[in-house]
């Protein structure tokens, strides 16, 4: 098995002491190379484990390791962040400059790195998200999608291992949805870990593995194909499946026998295929 | 009622080297009773079309027209156009201000210059319609309100003007699955007790099973105007404009595209009930 880099061992955090706990008894593990999403309703407490899972917070029991680094241990607060980086929802609270190459640049002064070395680093960043040619641009300037890749380039000049990324896609529109999970999809072939966190299904089940939160807790855990068979499962927990798992799931409660686990539209269309032979 | 835009062209900062024009040359006429879905790329002029409706924005070109009479002449009250046509803003939550929920829903109709007993009863009416149960939450800080409930209260608020036109720009974002749903239900709600609605989505699922005509924007100016069936008739050029459409008809296009006889469908319902027909005959055949 692939190397473990991150590690949540029976994590319980609450905001406010008496308050309700936001995660309750949460234990997952995510290899290298992985591609895991994290769903969850509204206030289900699925962005939490990301901010535990990079020391923006402690746990109130229990413990986070990542890269064999316990989050507890302040001396190494840097060091994780570097390692596993996180991309927020909202484009515009996460670019701070004037100018997309000092907006990748920020990380890199911040862990104060050699300006000679910052350049070719920068480059490379942009390259690796498709945004070379806005390098000079104003981020104000930019659509939803650039300016959310530009965020990623800022992570990835850090030399990541992980990648969270936090509703990264909740405030763009379909076309700039799409652009950013490419890149992500393309970032974890080249061997990133990447950690989805997502409201939407069909982004889900192009993962390669789903973590579903409910109540603070670790709901359900497996891959699209088993966390969508069970349409009436999912909606119970406030989320819904793709819809050509709904389509697939209602034909065969109606004795059509479509084979399991479609939640495409090619898989339908093979589906289709093998039970109706074309006129 | 009756909405129209005559050629309707927008510039912002008209005359300076930012000058940006959102949309140019904007002619359609929104009927009383309609649900219009508004759809388009962001930067297509879908917000700045909304912000005309209720003269928050003034054409650059061009007149927008309530039941005839132009919004923008002098001496068009705007205070009434805007009771009339109501605006729910992207992530209107963020525009609560107020201590309780019940008197940010009554802001509105404080400013109509209603009795205290008619601005009572319209934020108990108005908090209701929304699902939201009077009793419970009137007292309550809007801010101790989940991400989902403040967007009631905030549409709520637009609601207690009674208004007959409801213009929302993207009302379900940010929203999970269900909570999307329920929100749509209750805008549907809205319509079918006689409230005209725009809304402006990037959901296709979700427009296609609520708008009764799709308007589509591209790059500031109106590129589709139908029935959803046309609209979506026309699904291969929606793809080529880097819209999204309803995954079934996605699926309508594949099973067309490797020689299936099925019709073009939009709603997960017609196309269930077109792939149970082609299925349960495969299986017979087979």
């Amino acid at each position: 098995m692939s190397e473990e880099m991150i590690r949540v061992e029976n994590v319980t955090y609450a905001y406010d002491e008496g308050g309700g706990n936001a995660v309750d008894g949460v234990s997952l593990t995510i290899r290298r190379g992985d591609f895991v999403a994290v769903l969850g309703q509204n206030g289900s407490g699925k962005s939490t484990p990301a901010k535990l899972m990079n020391g923006l917070y402690q746990p109130t029991s229990g413990s986070v390791t990542v890269c064999g680094m316990d989050t507890a241990d302040d001396s190494l607060t840097w060091e994780i962040r570097r390692r596993a980086g996180m991309v927020f929802q909202n484009p515009d609270n996460q670019l701070v400059a004037t100018v997309v190459t000092d907006d990748v640049a920020f990380g890199l002064e911040n862990i104060g790195m050699d300006p000679a070395l910052m350049p070719a680093r920068i480059d490379g960043a942009l390259k690796d998200v498709g945004m070379q040619e806005f390098a000079s641009r104003a981020p104000h300037l930019l659509s939803g999608g650039q300016k959310q890749r530009v965020a990623i380039a800022g992570i990835l000049a850090m030399k990541p291992d992980i990648i969270i990324f936090d509703e990264a896609t909740a405030m763009l529109d379909p076309a700039g949805r799409r652009e950013v999970f490419s890149t992500v999809e393309r970032l974890n072939e080249e061997g990133i870990t990447v950690v989805w966190i997502t409201h939407f299904m069909e982004e889900a089940a192009k993962c390669r593995y789903i973590h579903v939160m409910h109540g603070g807790k670790l709901v359900l855990s497996g891959t699209p194909k088993e966390i969508f068979a069970d349409a009436g499962r999912i909606r119970r927990l406030r989320l819904d499946v793709p819809p050509m798992a709904a389509l697939a799931q209602e034909l065969k409660q109606n004795g059509v026998a479509l084979p399991d686990g479609i939640l495409t539209v090619e898989e339908m269309v093979e589906g289709v295929k093998r039970l109706a032979p074309r006129v | 009622m009756r909405l129209e835009f005559d050629h309707v062209t927008h510039t912002y900062q008209a005359g300076s080297p930012f000058q940006a024009t959102a949309i140019q040359d904007v002619s359609l006429t929104i009927e009383g009773g309609e649900f219009v879905a508004l759809i388009g790329h962001t930067g297509s002029g879908k917000s700045t079309l909304a912000q005309h409706m209720n003269a928050l924005l003034t054409p650059t070109q061009g007149r927008v027209l309530l039941d005839g009479r132009d919004i923008n002449e002098k001496g068009v009250s705007k205070k009434e156009t805007r009771q009339k046509i109501g605006l729910v803003f992207q992530y209107a939550e963020t525009q609560l201000f107020e201590e309780t929920v019940a008197k940010d829903v009554a802001f509105g109709p404080r400013n109509l210059g209603l009795s205290q007993e008619e601005i009572d009863s319209r934020v108990r009416e108005a908090l209701e319609r929304v699902g939201l149960p009077f009793g419970e939450i009137a007292e309550k800080s809007p801010f101790e309100l989940s991400g989902g409930q403040m967007r009631r209260v905030a549409i709520a608020g637009v609601i207690a003007m009674r208004p007959e036109m409801l213009v929302l720009d993207e009302p379900a974002a940010g929203l999970d699955p269900m909570g999307r749903e329920e929100l749509l239900k209750l805008i549907r709600g809205f319509h079918e007790s006689g409230t005209t609605v725009v809304m402006i989505s990037h959901s296709m699922d979700d427009v296609a099973n609520s708008a009764t005509r799709i308007v589509v924007m591209e790059k500031g100016r109106l590129a589709i105007d139908g029935t959803p069936d046309k609209v979506f008739a026309q699904t291969e050029r929606l793809l080529g404009m880097d819209l999204d459409v309803p995954e079934v008809c996605k699926l309508s296009l594949a099973l067309r595209q490797v020689g299936y006889d099925f019709p073009m469908c939009y709603r997960t319902g017609d196309a269930y009930e077109a792939l149970a027909a082609l299925l349960k005959g495969g299986r017979d055949r087979a």
